[in-house]
């Protein structure tokens, strides 16, 4: 009877890890300012300001998310300052959509994303 | 102990390190946290635990040690959503009022759940996250350390990170299914287990995050509870440092009993631990 009980809990919490997914992305959106989600980076580069980057692991979590997304050449993230600097190739600019993607998928809360 | 089983545990360990990714950020070395991977990556943790026993009140009188060797692979669903495997290799030595006995194995394996369900990021470093988790154990133990079923757990962990320190709440409870009564551990007997585990870290280098920082340490304190339905009870406080990198982190921790209320089984001695996790 116990083992029944503790499946039929366990299936309950597993079933409710999914249901309450979310994908988190009106933060991210917001972040994005007017020029919208789908605008194309127009310089060579932008600074974002990301909270929540409480150590050098979290840095990598963005790190690898960023370079990973086509068009994106080099990053440097100030840990202190909660900024992320993402140099962008011209030629195959990402979107502000998918930079802020990155940054949804690694954990972290997205402020804004900036260009010069 | 057999050569085959020697063999075959340590193929699976070193097959494992060579498969390692990365390592969880700011968790301390005995308390869950409600960290985890970035969607579609892989995180690993390998820890290397001795711990000594003894003070058995049973009439079996046992002590002896146990060296453990737990491989933890955790893989990022989505941003919030992970699934993570952790599979144990035992080696104890136990001495009793009726002989000797050596054993080594693998234990029962690990399949975790976890949802980061709240997350409030209120700077460039301070973070609140709070998780759900659950799981089973998973009977893959051999050599006298499975106990053929399946246990499920549920939990929740907590985080809350704000310059320089760091604090984790924990707990779970494990839904004891077996009739194995085996019992040097917690966890061993026909018990249900409620584990109470907090933390605090205190980042001792940097002083500052600046945009040259690439590593930090952290000197780890943790009190460790742990309650059987059946009223065994112990605490361990639990002194630790952690090292840790962009792509890998190093942990060392000893857990020593402060107070411990056990009539079916041995009494803590002690217990050191050392750990790595890596990013690939």
């Amino acid at each position: 009877m116990q083992k029944h009980v503790a499946f039929v809990v366990l299936m309950g919490v597993a079933v409710g890890f999914v249901g309450c997914a979310t994908n988190g992305s009106a933060q991210s959106e917001a972040a994005v300012g007017a020029e919208g989600m789908d605008g194309r980076i127009e310089s060579e580069s932008v600074t974002m300001v990301v909270r929540g980057m409480s150590c050098p692991k979290c840095a990598d979590n963005i790190d690898l998310q960023l370079r990973s997304v086509r068009g994106v050449r080099d990053v440097a993230i100030d840990l202190g300052a909660g900024e992320v600097k993402v140099a962008v190739d011209p030629m195959v600019p990402p979107t502000r959509s998918q930079l802020a993607q990155a940054i949804r998928r690694s954990g972290f809360s997205l402020v804004s994303i900036d260009t010069p | 102990m057999k050569m085959g089983s020697l063999a075959r545990c340590l193929a699976v360990g070193v097959m494992m390190c060579a498969c390692a990714e990365s390592g969880l950020a700011q968790q301390a070395i005995f308390t869950p946290a409600p960290t985890m991977p970035s969607a579609e990556r892989i995180t690993t943790r390998t820890l290397f635990s001795f711990e000594k026993f003894g003070s058995d009140p049973t009439d079996a009188r046992r002590d002896g040690h146990e060296l453990r060797f737990d491989h933890e692979f955790v893989l990022g669903l989505t941003g919030d959503l992970s699934i993570g495997l952790n599979v144990p290799v035992r080696s104890r030595t136990v001495r009793a009022s009726d002989g000797d006995d050596r054993s080594f194995g693998l234990g029962d394996a690990e399949l975790t759940l976890k949802h980061r369900v709240w997350q409030d990021d209120f700077g460039p470093v301070d973070t609140a996250r709070l998780s759900l988790f659950a799981g089973t154990t998973l009977p893959t133990g051999n050599n006298g350390f499975g106990k053929d079923t399946l246990d499920p757990f549920i939990g929740a962990t907590f985080m809350l990170i704000h310059g320089r320190h760091g604090f984790n709440q924990s707990v779970s409870w494990t839904f004891t299914t077996g009739t194995a009564d085996d019992r040097v551990f917690a966890g061993d007997g026909l018990s249900d287990v409620l584990k109470l585990d907090s933390a605090y870290l205190y980042r001792l280098s940097p002083d500052e995050y600046t945009a040259e920082t690439t590593a930090s340490t952290y000197a780890v304190l943790e009190l460790n509870t742990i309650y059987e339905t059946d009223g065994e009870t112990q605490m361990f406080i639990s002194p630790g440092i952690l090292y840790e990198a962009r792509r890998f982190a190093l942990e060392a921790g000893v857990r020593i009993p402060v107070w411990q209320d056990l009539d079916h089984r041995p009494e803590s001695r002690y217990g050191v631990t050392f750990g790595v996790r890596f990013l690939f």
